[in-house]
């Protein structure tokens, strides 16, 4: 029998090891089920909005006649709201800005009534959706990557099968990075591939039941232009990409801390239902918004970020008066993941000391 | 060689609520290449714990450690892919197969993928290999243990209580291949609590009460130094025979399955001194001392019992 005769065999080199750590966690049945189940609910949606869209973008004529209607009365008005913003300019000390204390100055053409406030484009836009495809992919795959990286640590600790590994490979730091690699490039490469569905579905029905227009100027929340569509799709899947690798990481790092899948997932839920919902109503005054966790992993998948409402400010009304108002602060990219690393840094160096120095059961 | 050596280790563990108990207390160890070496003590008196600071899963308080060599656990990684493990319970993941769970340990290591086959044959799950563990009972999860501890085809293989859960044909299949390794390169550490399974297959042993190295050496050794050098003599007039040998300067105890002579250097002895007198043994037989008997003496009044939990 050859096994009575020992071989020595070599300490595991980084790249086989690794493998088998992508092998491990994609034969895992919650992976496979929770991909299943994304892809179905994607391509289930995409069949709903597809069905629900329409190639053609005739206007009703009972939805113009009443678009008419409203024009034509908002021009007889216009003179008149405009005279009333000119009398409170005219009160507004010399030399200090009317916009304070009487609003922007009224204009006919970015003020009035729009066609399409009065009935619904039925087609389908892809400048504008596929931008929700992109997030709303995300945000699925965020979640589901969370429970990946909480229970595929969890269940390694309370099947014992972590203590049988480190049999095979004792450097526990290595093997800990391993095991992070391995989960950060299955989540990358499927949120990829679930991104890639998303929007393949939807530019196929943009292509078939919907519009292309408006490629080349994208807008943000506020209404900023934030470029042409593909590049911003690229930049949002990108981010998006490495918002689930950090969002699956926080999971591994909770789970390795507890070392069970369950706590885990109660800590996550807890934080987003209670302990933020708590800072925000506690913290008001401080305006806590643009520090937490879900502010900032929005704002990191988000073209150029978003605007959050900060600090309570006393703000002059220009007329020896004052009033409170929120200061809008911006949450940009680069700040938000700077945010994110911080967060994911508190929970995952304490995992990283817990794992390479406690005692394994 | 030594392929394990262990001196002055100690390792306390401090329990929230409890007075901190020393697990290990300045325990001495020396285990040498060849053969098939038992490792034995009362649960809670340290075997475990050994095991574990052996194999890095926990760290020592103080003391040094080695394993084939190599000083533990700082030289661990260099050596690991020399020890076969079969701790405690076997720890796969339930979902998997028994196959896959070997695989991913196995390509973790670049080790060929027909080995996995080979230690599945060995084992005897080549056929429900495609099952998944947590449908295995005991027994054939211990054999799947045994298996991944001789995926490597080990210079040392060490086993925590490797019968645990398999029926009596599985012991005797485990016994010979463990018999068989030790008597071909591999160095087989065995802790175990099956003290026949000891006898029969260890060569030597080391037993541990309370965290430290009480006795040891070759099993006959430990069972010779148990041993009262007592006989039990079988005569047609037990009560007379009796008499003539306390004349003669032995001690002698009638409990009706014969004369209990104790304390006898060698049996001729008696026998000569029955026949002088005219009677005749019609048998004699020595009062050896089993493992379990050894066991217990050594390890009598360590207070911890063999139910409790290690």
């Amino acid at each position: 029998m050859t096994l009575l005769t020992p071989e020595s065999t070599r300490p595991n080199r980084v790249l086989p090891h690794a493998r088998s750590e992508v092998s491990r966690l994609t034969h895992r049945r919650l992976y496979r089920v929770l991909t299943l189940l994304l892809l179905a609910g994607i391509t289930l949606v995409s069949l709903i909005v597809f069905v629900r869209s329409s190639s053609t973008a005739s206007v009703p004529a009972q939805a113009q006649a009443a678009y008419e209607r409203e024009r034509q009365n908002w021009e007889h008005q216009f003179p008149i709201i405009h005279a009333q913003w000119a009398s409170c300019a005219a009160s507004v000390p010399e030399g200090k800005p009317a916009e304070p204390a009487c609003g922007p100055e009224p204009d006919i053409a970015r003020d009035g009534p729009r066609l399409e406030y009065f009935y619904t484009d039925p087609r389908y836009r892809a400048a504008d959706n596929l931008r929700v495809v992109v997030i709303a992919v995300t945000m699925a795959s965020a979640m589901l990557a969370f429970l990946l990286g909480a229970s595929s640590g969890g269940a390694e600790w309370s099947s014992r099968s972590m203590t049988l590994q480190l049999l095979w490979e004792p450097r526990r730091l290595r093997l800990l990075s391993l095991k992070w690699l391995a989960l950060g490039l299955v989540t990358a490469v499927t949120t990829a591939a679930n991104l890639v569905v998303g929007v393949g579905l939807g530019a196929l029905t943009a292509s078939f039941r919907g519009t292309w227009d408006g490629l080349d100027r994208v807008v943000d929340s506020s209404g900023r232009a934030v470029g042409a569509l593909w590049p911003e799709l690229a930049g949002m899947a990108g981010r998006g990409i490495v918002l689930v690798v950090v969002v699956a990481s926080f999971g591994y790092a909770i789970a390795t801390l507890v070392r069970n899948t369950g706590a885990a997932l109660g800590t996550a839920f807890v934080y987003f239902a209670v302990v933020e919902n708590a800072i925000r109503l506690a913290l008001m005054r401080f305006a806590p918004g643009p520090y937490l966790l879900s502010t900032n992993a929005v704002a990191f998948v988000a073209p150029g970020g978003i605007d959050v409402p900060g600090r309570l400010e006393h703000v002059s009304d220009g007329q020896g008066g004052s009033y409170d108002q929120f200061v809008t602060v911006h949450v940009g990219n680069g700040r938000a993941f700077l945010a994110l690393l911080f967060y994911l840094a508190l929970l995952a160096v304490p995992a990283v000391l817990s794992f390479t120095r406690r005692d394994v059961g | 060689m030594t392929v394990i050596e262990a001196h002055d280790v100690r390792k306390t563990y401090r329990r929230r609520g409890k007075p901190a108990k020393a697990a290990l207390d300045g325990l001495e160890l020396v285990v040498e290449e060849g053969g098939v070496h038992g490792f034995l003590g009362p649960n809670g008196s340290g075997k475990t714990t050994t095991l574990r600071c052996l194999l890095g899963l926990a760290r020592p308080d103080s003391g040094s450690l080695r394993l084939l060599g190599a000083e533990i656990p700082g030289h661990l990684p260099g050596v690991v892919g020399d020890v076969g493990v079969l701790l405690e319970s076997p720890a796969f993941f339930p979902p998997f197969t028994g196959r896959l769970n070997l695989r991913l340990l196995s390509d973790a290591a670049s080790l060929p993928r027909q080995r996995v086959d080979e230690v599945l044959d060995v084992v005897g799950l080549r056929d429900v290999a495609d099952d998944r563990v947590k449908g295995y009972s005991l027994g054939m999860r211990q054999r799947l243990g045994i298996a991944a501890a001789l995926l490597k085809r080990p210079r040392l293989l060490v086993l925590d209580e490797p019968s645990n859960g398999l029926d009596p044909a599985g012991m005797k299949e485990v016994r010979d291949l463990l018999r068989q390794l030790g008597d071909g390169q591999v160095t087989v550490f065995l802790s175990s609590h099956l003290l026949s399974e000891v006898q029969q297959i260890c060569d030597d042993v080391a037993i541990l009460a309370r965290g430290r190295y009480i006795a040891g050496g070759a099993v006959a050794d430990v069972l010779a130094a148990q041993s009262t050098g007592a006989v039990r003599v079988g005569v047609a007039d037990a009560a007379r025979a009796a008499e003539v040998l306390r004349s003669g300067g032995f001690t002698v105890t009638d409990d009706g399955n014969g004369l209990l002579v104790d304390h006898v250097a060698d049996g001729a002895l008696v026998t000569r001194a029955l026949a002088d007198h005219g009677h005749y043994v019609s048998w004699l037989m020595p009062e050896t001392v089993d493992l379990e008997e050894a066991f217990l003496a050594l390890t009598e009044g360590t207070g911890l019992g063999e139910e409790r939990a290690s």
